[in-house]
Parts: structure tokens; C-alpha cells; sequence
């Protein structure tokens, strides 16, 4: 609960400074609200971060558990990817955005191949 | 319209009879002679033997050695120690728990990993539905959908294996039965009625297995490979096909089963015991718990139990722990991936995760299938087991 109210809290804190300087200086409020963006997604990742090993650990030893690991790097590069572009959107550079969104789909899909492959080879196994 | 229906039901029932009349004929029989030791005459066909002695499973030779072996020993006290402990309930228990412990740690473990990667998704899948218009949120649902089909099909894969291997075991022995049969029979010297009607009931059982193992398991695999395809590919849709597939395949079981309660009421081969209170209690259970042809195996339940008690006459509790030690690691392999599935299906519902739901669905009704036909091959095994023990006894 302390973490989610430390989140909350420097949320709140950033949206308020950013308001107030927004009137003097427009530009400088798009970086903060940049700075407020990774703030608060360095602190919940402490918290996703435990919760995702807690699911690693249960999924150890099961035949389903080697695709954990490309489920959460395809999850962790969409995120990462979607909040960047995010960040460049709200300094107006939606041209940046659309092509970091295009990388990081990219990335998903050369992730995804070798499980392709791989789901292909055991249909075909069934159907032999 | 009513005489078209009367006059097809009579072609079935003439095919049937046609299909199912054995030929009864007086032939020579051709000793097995070993020209270098010319005092042994052989009975039976050595082919056939040691086809029906590989076709037992590895573990159940063991067992079996093991108590022949401790009955012939030295001290007859002893032996009777040792085959006294073999038959014991508690080491019966313990074996049966053993088997069950193996296969239930890792149908354990692959429900949890499965219920892993669904929190995973529904976190993936919420989190961008909260986004409306985020650009990463269908090639993160093509690698959710990816994901979960394939840990879907590995984890099925072990069962369809499993049960592939426990079919085609079964259809092994029950092959080799039949010739050594046949021989036992024509070395008796007399031909009766029980005779033919028992190796009539011997060629429909043996049928049957076959019919599953060359027909409804690679049907029911075939069924599986494409739902997991289809769920993992939302543009490729091959629901219809799948589901034609599976209607065949229910048919051809429904069909077979009717006609296997048919043959079981006119035959007098294996005899029936009375029911009970207890006995209609299991036949309700089980008529419920097996998919498909539940209901026919729940009539046919006081043959099988008629059928274990005479197999107990002949070889003892012995037999008959041999045979549930076959039988029952493949069905508690199947009833507990059942379960997992079930409650994989179950924890997607609650999550949101539709797409998963419905490949774990499909997979679950698929190993329905893989169910109906497991058990009917335990109960054409028993039923084989019996006829072949009949035609020693005759």
C-alpha cells in the first residue's frame, strides 16, 4: 500500500508542478511530464518486478514455463515501446512516436518467430 | 417417409449381420514341430506367443516374474510370504499411489506455468485495453494468442502420447490374444456354440480397439492440431472443420458403443451379476463423469464387474492388479489434465482472457474425446481378457 500511495503521490506532485510552470515556461512542463512518466513507472516496477518473479517461480518445471520468459520480454518491449512513444507524443513528435512503435512491433514479431516455429512443428507432430 | 426409415433400418440390421457372422469350419491344424528335438510337439504358434508376451508392458512382465519366481522358490514358506506380500492391499495402495504420484507433480506443475501465462495475459490485455488506440496492442495480443496455444498443446501433447502408447498397447495384446485363442479352441477338439459365440464377441472387441487406435485417436489428434491453430492465428479459422471432425468422430464412437450395448445384451459369454444399490451408485457415477459414451459403459458395468470377478477366480487378486496397474495410470493421466484445463478455463473466464478461454475449451472438449475412447479400450480389454481366459477354462 506504501508503494501505491508513493506512486500516487509523485504523480500528483509532478501534474501539479507541471500546471504551474506550464503557464511560464510551456516547453519546460513537456519534459516534466517526460520525467513524471519514468518516475512513476521506475518506482512500479519494483512491484511488477516481484510479481513477476513470483510467476516465473511457479511456472518453473512446467512444460508451459519456457514461453514465460518470451510472454514477458514481448510484454516488457511493447510497454517500454508504448510509453516512449507516449512520451514523444506529448512533446508533439508524433513522427518519432509512430517510428519507435514500428521498432518495437518489429522486435515482437522476431521474438514471436521461433515460437511460430515451434507450434507449427508439434501441429504437424499431432497430425503425423 | 416411415417406410423409407423401415426399410433402411432393415439394411442396417442386415449389414450388421453380415458383418458380424463368423464363418465355422472344421480345418486341419498344423502342429508346431521342432525338427531338432523331434519328442516336442508344440501347440501353439510361437509367433503368435511371443507377439502377445511383448505386446504386456514392461512393468507388468516384472511384476509378473517376480511373483512367479517367489512362488516356485525353495521354502515354500517364504514364497507364500513373498507372494502374500505382493498381493497385499497395502502394497496394491502403494503402488497405485506411486503411479499417481508420478503423473500428479507435473500435471501440476503445468497447470500452474498454464495459470502463469494467463495472469500474464490478462495483465498484458488490460493494461492496453486501458490505452484505446495504443499501436502495440494487436501484435501484443498475436503473441498472447501465440503463447498460450502453444504451452496449450505442449502440455497436451504429453497426454495425447500417453494415451496413444496405452491404446496401442492395449490393441497389441488384444491382437495376439485372438490367434492364441483360436488355437486354444481347435486344441480343446470341440467346437461349440460358446465357442463361437466367445470368439465372435473376441473379433468384435479386438475391432474396437483397433478402430481406436487407427481411427478415433488420430482423428482426435488431427481435431487438436487445428484448434490450437485456429486459436493461435485469429485470421485462420478452422472451426468449422474442427467441429465437423469432432461430429464424425462422436458418431462412428456413438455408433460402435450402441452397437457393442446390442451385441452385450444378446450374448451369453460373459455373464451379468445382479445390480445393487451400491452398483447403480457407480453406474450413475460413472455414466456422468465419462464423456460421450458414458452411458453405455454404465450399462455395460455389471459385466465388467462379472468380468473382474472371473478374472479373480482364474488368477487371483494377483490378475486383477495387474490389469487396474495397466489400466489406470493412463486415465488418471487423462482425468487429471482434464481438471487442470478445467480450472486453466475457469481462471481465464475470471481474468478476461477470452481468446485463451476458448483454446483451453477446445483443447478440454478434444481430450473429452481422448477420455471416451481410454475408457472404452479399458473396457473391451477386460471383456478380451475374460473371453480369453473363458477359452482355457472351456
Amino acid at each position: 500500500m506504501n508503494e501505491a500511495i508513493r506512486i500516487c503521490g509523485c504523480a500528483l506532485i509532478f501534474i501539479a508542478a507541471a500546471a504551474v510552470i506550464k503557464e511560464t515556461k510551456g516547453e519546460h512542463a513537456r519534459l516534466l511530464s517526460a520525467a513524471a512518466l519514468v518516475v512513476v513507472f521506475l518506482y512500479a516496477s519494483g512491484s511488477v518486478g516481484e510479481l513477476i518473479s513470483y510467476l516465473r517461480g511457479i511456472s518453473e518445471g512446467s512444460s508451459a514455463g519456457k514461453y514465460m520468459g518470451r510472454l514477458l520480454k514481448a510484454g516488457a518491449i511493447a510497454f517500454i515501446t508504448d510509453t516512449t512513444a507516449d512520451i514523444c507524443r506529448c512533446s508533439d513528435e508524433s513522427a518519432v512516436a509512430g517510428y519507435v512503435e514500428f521498432a518495437g512491433r518489429a522486435e515482437i514479431l522476431l521474438l514471436s518467430l521461433p515460437l511460430i516455429d515451434e507450434m507449427i512443428s508439434l501441429s504437424l507432430g499431432l497430425l503425423s | 417417409m416411415k417406410e423409407v426409415k423401415k426399410i433402411l433400418l432393415f439394411f442396417a440390421l442386415l449389414l450388421i449381420t453380415i458383418c458380424f457372422s463368423v464363418c465355422v469350419s472344421a480345418e486341419e491344424y498344423e502342429f508346431y514341430f521342432d525338427a531338432s528335438d523331434k519328442k516336442e510337439v508344440g501347440l501353439f504358434p510361437e509367433e503368435e506367443m511371443s507377439a502377445f508376451v511383448d505386446g504386456v508392458p514392461e512393468s507388468v512382465r516384472e511384476e509378473a516374474a517376480y511373483m512367479a519366481n517367489a512362488a516356485s522358490g525353495a521354502n515354500p514358506s517364504e514364497s507364500a510370504d513373498a507372494v502374500r506380500e505382493r498381493l497385499s492391499v497395502r502394497y496394491l495402495t502403494g503402488v497405485l499411489i506411486s503411479k499417481i504420484e508420478e503423473i500428479l507433480l507435473p500435471t501440476a506443475a503445468d497447470c500452474s506455468g498454464l495459470l502463469a501465462l494467463i495472469i500474464v495475459s490478462s495483465l498484458l490485455t488490460s493494461f492496453f485495453k486501458l490505452k484505446e488506440g495504443s499501436g502495440m496492442q494487436s501484435v501484443c495480443e498475436t503473441v498472447i494468442d501465440l503463447t498460450v496455444s502453444a504451452a496449450v498443446v505442449k502440455v497436451s501433447m504429453g497426454v495425447v502420447e500417453v494415451v496413444g502408447a496405452y491404446v496401442g498397447g492395449l490393441c497389441s495384446m488384444m491382437n495376439a490374444m485372438t490367434p492364441v485363442m483360436g488355437a486354444v479352441y481347435l486344441s480343446s477338439g470341440s467346437l461349440s456354440q460358446a465357442a463361437v459365440n466367445s470368439s465372435a464377441m473376441m473379433l468384435y472387441v479386438t475391432a474396437t480397439e483397433n478402430l481406436c487406435r487407427e481411427f478415433f485417436i488420430p482423428a482426435a489428434k488431427a481435431a487438436l492440431a487445428l484448434t490450437v491453430v485456429s486459436g493461435a492465428f485469429r485470421h485462420i479459422n478452422f472451426g468449422g472443420f474442427v467441429s465437423t471432425v469432432k461430429r464424425w468422430v462422436i458418431t462412428v464412437l456413438a455408433f460402435g458403443v450402441t452397437v457393442f450395448s446390442f451385441i452385450l445384451g444378446i450374448q451369453s459369454s460373459l455373464a451379468k451379476s445382479a445390480d445393487t444399490l451400491a452398483a447403480k451408485t457407480v453406474k450413475f457415477a460413472v455414466g456422468s463423469s465419462v464423456p460421450l459414451v458414458g452411458g453405455a459403459i454404465s450399462d455395460a458395468l455389471s459385466t465388467v464387474s462379472a468380468s473382474l470377478s472371473m478374472i479373480k477366480k482364474v488368477t487371483g487378486g494377483a490378475g486383477v492388479a495387474l490389469i487396474l496397474t495397466i489400466l489406470i495410470p493412463a486415465l488418471a493421466t487423462l482425468a487429471l489434465n482434464k481438471l487442470a484445463l478445467t480450472v486453466c478455463k475457469c481462471a481465464a473466464d475470471i481474468l478476461g482472457c477470452e481468446r485463451a478461454s476458448a483454446v483451453i475449451g477446445d483443447a478440454d472438449s478434444v481430450l473429452s474425446v481422448f477420455t471416451a475412447v481410454a475408457v472404452l479400450s479399458a473396457v473391451m480389454f477386460i471383456f478380451a481378457v475374460t473371453l480369453f481366459m473363458n477359452s482355457g477354462l472351456s
